[in-house]
């Protein structure tokens, strides 16, 4: 035992003091926005409070969208490794987060942000109300994704896919689009998934100080 | 069911052949951090403080060393540390399977050795546990201090301390190198019966 001992807690030593080391990480992307305010600008820096996960998301129960919503909900999950982001459907509207609906957005409120994306088939738009006096962000959130050639058509079931997964990145605090077509956070988004950059945009948004608190009123 | 067949031995009369043991316990294990980083800030993430159950079937040697197989399962959840914020992932248990070995020390104290292989059981397959569960290499030492409460009953208090070293496919194919050194505690109150 005595000759056995030493090399064990040498073992012990070399293995257990080793450290798991992180991938290097590419640069994200601007995931803030600024809003005009008198006299200035206000620099929207947002992402969800880890004690509202997981995220309430209302969508109908007959939507048109409600797979691509749940495929998106699964995708951005897989982004995180610390559960940065978690969300389950509910059923009523009222105790919901973000709203999610396939119809035209409504006209803008004064005090909303739109980020909008603009594909050929259709056109999504995350509608954040933003009351940058108080630094807060009411809820719900709203998403739309609509149709820009009729019920059905040739792509528009895989544009609803990557406009609905863009829409969400905004709800989850991207509030900026991507200069790079490559990026699923472009404007006008073609990739149906994530680039590096998305990812580590997303993984910057979510860590980065809040400046706003979401509050239901 | 395994559980009533180890209590039914316990209380078994002395039937078996001399030199062997049972031993069950319970008590709690402390993990440390399975992975952590720096994003903006601090996060990180390890099993809970977790209740546990030991079963250990062994057998005494002439020498006064003894042997034995050994289950242990530790019950918690996934919690996350982010900046000072906890998050709960879900239920996270960890179950060891290996062979123990102890031996004298002094008085009622006794030296224990373990080697085991560690399955991680979370609840669902996401996060760090999304591409699989690992089942790392464990070893382990500790002391135990044992009463006689009967001729052939044991009381027993162990502490034990292991350590793996932890990855998951998850986070290897996320680009995370190295591993994680984890270290772990527990302290387990058993009634040990020998036959």
């Amino acid at each position: 035992m005595r000759r056995v001992l030493p090399g064990l807690l040498a073992m012990v030593a070399v293995l257990g003091c080793s450290d798991l080391l992180p991938p290097p990480g590419v640069d994200p992307y601007e995931y803030r926005r600024e809003i005009p305010i008198e006299g200035g600008v206000f620099r929207v820096a947002f992402h969800w409070p880890r004690q509202m996960l997981p995220l309430k998301i209302w969508i109908a129960d007959t939507d048109p969208l409600r797979p691509m919503l749940t495929r998106a909900i699964a995708l951005w999950q897989t982004v995180f490794v610390y559960g940065e982001f978690r969300a389950e459907l509910v059923t009523e509207p009222e105790a919901a987060d973000i709203v999610v609906r396939n119809t035209v957005a409504p006209s803008l409120n004064r005090a909303s942000l739109r980020l909008e994306s603009l594909a050929r088939q259709c056109t999504g738009a995350t509608d954040y109300v933003v009351d940058t006096e108080r630094a807060e962000i009411v809820l719900p959130l709203e998403v739309y994704a609509w149709s820009r050639i009729g019920p059905t058509g040739e792509g528009l079931e895989e544009c609803y896919e990557i406009t609905v997964l863009h829409e969400l990145g905004h709800a989850l605090g991207i509030l900026n689009h991507s200069l790079d077509s490559r990026d699923l956070m472009f404007g006008d988004p073609t990739v149906n998934g994530f680039s590096e950059q998305d990812r580590a945009t997303a993984l910057a948004a979510t860590h980065h100080p809040s400046n706003v608190v979401p509050v239901r009123r | 069911m395994r559980i009533l067949a180890l209590a039914t031995l316990l209380l078994l009369p002395p039937t078996l052949p001399a030199q062997t043991f049972v031993r069950i316990g319970v008590g709690a294990t402390l993990s440390s951090t399975l992975v952590g980083e720096v994003i903006q800030a601090p996060i990180s993430q390890r099993q809970s403080f977790a209740p546990t159950g030991q079963v250990i079937l062994g057998w005494a040697l002439p020498s006064g060393y003894r042997v034995g197989a050994e289950l242990r399962y530790a019950h918690g959840t996934l919690d996350v540390d982010d900046n000072g914020t906890s998050d709960d992932l879900g239920r996270l248990a960890t179950l060891l399977v290996g062979i123990m070995a102890d031996g004298p020390l002094r008085g009622q104290f006794r030296w224990e050795a373990a080697v085991g292989m560690l399955r991680y059981r979370p609840a669902e397959a996401t996060g760090i546990f999304r591409d699989g569960t690992p089942a790392p290499l464990t070893l382990g030492a500790g002391i135990s201090w044992h009463r006689p409460l009967t001729p052939t009953i044991d009381l027993v208090i162990a502490g034990r301390y292991d350590f793996h070293s932890f990855t998951t496919d998850r986070l290897t194919r996320e680009g995370y190198s190295s591993s994680q050194g984890v270290h772990r505690g527990a302290l387990l109150l058993a009634v040990e019966r020998g036959f």
